[in-house]
């Protein structure tokens, strides 16, 4: 071939693969257009099983709505299980202007997605559609409620109870857990289900969540009757500082370091994901329902739940977990996004929902969920006894969990005795300063 | 004498000088443009994917960007408030000790591998794949797979060092441990480095090694005199590749440790990570990620500056 030929080709070759590049997503919009409109759900449930029942709930959905087709997102990360990874995800597609019509966002992300104007209000389109708060747990909408105006529908919620082995305790001959007991009868059993051999322990009383904060610290905080932030969530003295909260996180760290009955934070991250208490190396465990179904399904597990016990303050109380849907403010499709967020509030929706997860609604928990899986009654038991979510108090609340979590790992790993109150009173100082700044970028 | 040309009036030799200006190109030029023809694509794609994206995280690193609102320009506060960070220096510490550690050992341990990996020894080729295999495992399943072998309750080596009657420390749950135990976990892929340093020893001359076994130099004396000077190059080569990744980890505090316990591997990737997702601070974290790219290119220059005191090229250098 000549050099001119050769030329030629080479470069009429460049220009089709070029061309080719481009074409390529040209293409597809066209395809697109053609089509019904499509929106999408963005959620971190995963799996066959997570996701079943959004397939279900979809088909429903699509059979009433033809001309909506729903598209979920499952964005997940094995190894974290904080949502982190999630709202990093979502959070590009956001501030790329690609982001999904419908997001499921988790409570410690409620406020900024409000502050930032990035969601829309949805109170004219429930009121039109017949939803009614009522028709909810008013504890679980009210934590999707910013500045008097309703931004959430709530998927579903959680709270706090206590698992325990029963083969554990009969070994022991302990009484086995129940409403009314107190945090001295969790300390005897914990303490007496503690097993070490050659000062090595081989079986711990109990996992405490360590720095899981709203398992952990604001748990015994509530149990005590503090809180740890004001109501206006411009700062924390006073608050965590007060005699209640110092006196609830001074015995939940002497539950490390005096009675040693917990693996420490840092002793668990080196479990990576296993489950202590489904593997029994722990006799109780002080989480949400979440692990419910892997623990049924363990024939080795014979477990039972056992309410929150009852605080200096003579209740027992408990911590809400939640995750809400949102329109996207930037969404092409408004009218098939709220389309989809009245039937997330239905009671279809819920009950194709509750396959493990404690629907919002109170009919579906009643009639459902309870019924269905008789060990989240312990969970749904509590719901008056839900203290209000002060995650959503401040604008970032990492501006707050960041120095919390640090002191809890500092003073679980500390070799030297601890000096609690100091300790609140600095960690107190950071964040005050933390909530200053974002305070005055406003 | 004239010099023959072809019809079209360019030169019939291959002269890189323009005898005529007919036609526009001298050979050289035609050359050029076909070499800028053909790179073209990376070009692109450079320019879209790594050039385009750096010069806007510089821009961002002079704003204040939480994903949500529009950026807001804010001049040199981000960089002002690095100084003052301690979780910035601390990040930098853990980082530069994983990697001023990490890389001499892995350097070292590769070139033991590949000069065993030398021998002739029947089934070379299957010792050949089983030490770089570990390399190939993914990041996180590496990863959770040394969750388990040093897991402080359960695990492999504080198991066998029970055996021995040695209490084994908390490895990764240890403050003291925790950086110490990923500083050995990184022996795992160091497959890479050994196979460039296995192309590095093959290339060294049979007749010098001759030579010099001839002049009654033992094994030892063979590679400090002839091996090692010759191989200068190849460990020039990866320790500027090391010390580029090593700077970058971030898998093993993402996945293992979250930068615990108590900051001990909070690796500089992961505290950027971390301003970037989990705190929204997209800006610090731009920020963040040019003063690692100044320091990690100013290594970089100083090492390749002095380099030629102490390497030595065949070619006559």
């Amino acid at each position: 071939m000549s050099t001119m030929t050769m030329k030629r080709s080479l470069s009429l070759g460049v220009l089709a693969m070029i061309l080719a590049l481009m074409a390529g997503p040209a293409g597809a919009a066209a395809q697109r257009a053609q089509a019904t409109v499509t929106i999408r759900v963005s959620t971190w449930d995963t799996g066959t099983d997570g996701l079943k029942p959004y397939q279900e709930g979809i088909a429903a959905f699509e059979k009433t709505h033809p001309n909506i087709k729903v598209e979920v997102e499952s964005i997940t990360n094995p190894m974290n299980t904080d949502l982190s990874f999630y709202m990093a995800k979502t959070l590009t597609e956001v501030a790329a202007g690609s982001g999904p019509d419908v997001m499921l966002v988790p409570d410690e992300y409620a406020r900024p997605f409000v502050t930032s104007g990035q969601i829309i209000p949805l109170d004219s389109i429930l009121r039109a559609n017949g939803v009614k708060a009522s028709d909810f747990y008013t504890n679980v909408w009210n934590i999707g409620r910013f500045n008097g105006h309703q931004y959430y529908v709530p998927k579903d919620w959680a709270d706090l109870a206590i698992y325990y082995n029963k083969t554990m305790f009969q070994k022991a001959h302990l009484p086995l857990p129940k409403a009314g007991w107190t945090w001295s009868d969790f300390l005897r059993d914990a303490r007496a289900l503690t097993i070490t051999q050659a000062g090595h322990p081989v079986q711990w009383g109990v996992q405490l969540p360590g720095d899981w904060l709203r398992a952990g610290l604001q748990a015994f905080v509530s149990s005590w009757g503090g809180q740890i932030l004001s109501p206006d969530g411009t700062t924390v003295a006073g608050y965590l500082t007060s005699p209640a909260a110092v006196k609830a996180i001074t015995y939940y760290l002497d539950l490390y370091n005096k009675y040693h009955i917990s693996p420490t934070p840092a002793i668990v991250s080196t479990f990576g994901s296993l489950d202590l208490f489904n593997a029994q190396k722990v006799a109780m465990i002080m989480t949400g329902p979440w692990p419910s179904k892997t623990y049924e399904s363990n024939p080795k597990l014979s477990f039972g739940v056992a309410p929150m016990p009852v605080g200096p303050t003579g209740k027992s109380v408990t911590q809400p977990f939640w995750a809400g849907y949102a329109i996207n403010r930037t969404t092409k499709h408004l009218d098939a996004a709220e389309q989809f967020i009245i039937f997330s509030a239905s009671k279809q929706w819920g009950t194709i929902d509750a396959t493990w997860s404690m629907p919002a609604r109170k009919d579906v928990a009643q009639e459902v969920s309870i019924p269905k899986y008789p060990i989240l009654s312990t969970f749904f038991a509590q719901a008056d006894n839900v203290v209000p979510l002060e995650d959503t108090k401040p604008l970032n609340f990492t501006d707050v969990s960041t120095p919390l979590i640090h002191m809890i790992d500092t003073a679980t790993s500390s070799t030297t005795p601890v000096n609690v109150p100091q300790l609140i009173a600095q960690t107190a100082d950071v964040i005050d300063a933390n909530l200053s700044v974002r305070l005055h970028q406003k | 004498m004239a010099v023959p040309t072809t019809t079209s009036g360019r030169p019939a030799t291959g002269g890189t000088r323009a005898i005529t200006r007919r036609r526009g190109r001298t050979l050289q030029q035609q050359r050029a443009r076909m070499f800028y023809i053909l790179i073209l694509p990376w070009l692109i794609g450079f320019v879209l994917f790594v050039l385009g994206p750096m010069l806007f995280s510089l821009w961002l690193s002079f704003n204040r960007w939480n994903l949500l609102n529009l950026p807001v320009a804010i001049g040199f506060e981000n960089y002002v408030r690095m100084a003052h960070d301690a979780l910035f220096w601390q990040s930098l510490k853990v980082t530069t000790i994983y990697a001023f550690a990490s890389v001499p050992l892995g350097l070292a341990f590769a070139l033991l591998l590949a000069i065993l990996l030398n021998q002739r020894v029947r089934g070379l080729a299957i010792f050949r794949t089983i030490f770089y295999l570990p390399s190939v495992a993914s990041g996180v399943a590496v990863a959770v797979l040394f969750l388990w072998i040093f897991n402080p309750q359960f695990g492999l080596v504080n198991n066998l060092l029970s055996y021995l009657g040695i209490p084994g420390p908390g490895w990764l749950a240890s403050a003291d441990w925790a950086l110490p135990t990923l500083i050995i976990m990184s022996l795992w892929s160091t497959g890479g480095t050994m196979i460039i340093f296995l192309a590095g020893l093959q290339n060294v001359p049979a007749e010098l090694l001759e030579a010099a076994s001839l002049d009654g130099a033992g094994n030892l004396k063979r590679f400090r005199y002839v091996t090692l000077p010759l191989l200068t190059p190849t460990i020039l080569f990866n320790l500027v590749l090391l010390i580029i990744n090593q700077f970058q980890t971030f898998t093993q505090a993402y996945t293992m440790t979250n930068g615990g316990p108590l900051y001990s591997t909070l690796f500089y990737v992961y505290y950027l990570y971390q301003n970037a997702f989990a705190f929204l601070n997209m800006g610090y974290a731009a920020a963040l990620a040019w003063v690692l790219f100044t320091i990690v290119l100013v290594l970089t220059v100083i090492v390749l500056r002095t380099s030629d005191r102490w390497v030595f090229y065949q070619g006559g250098g």
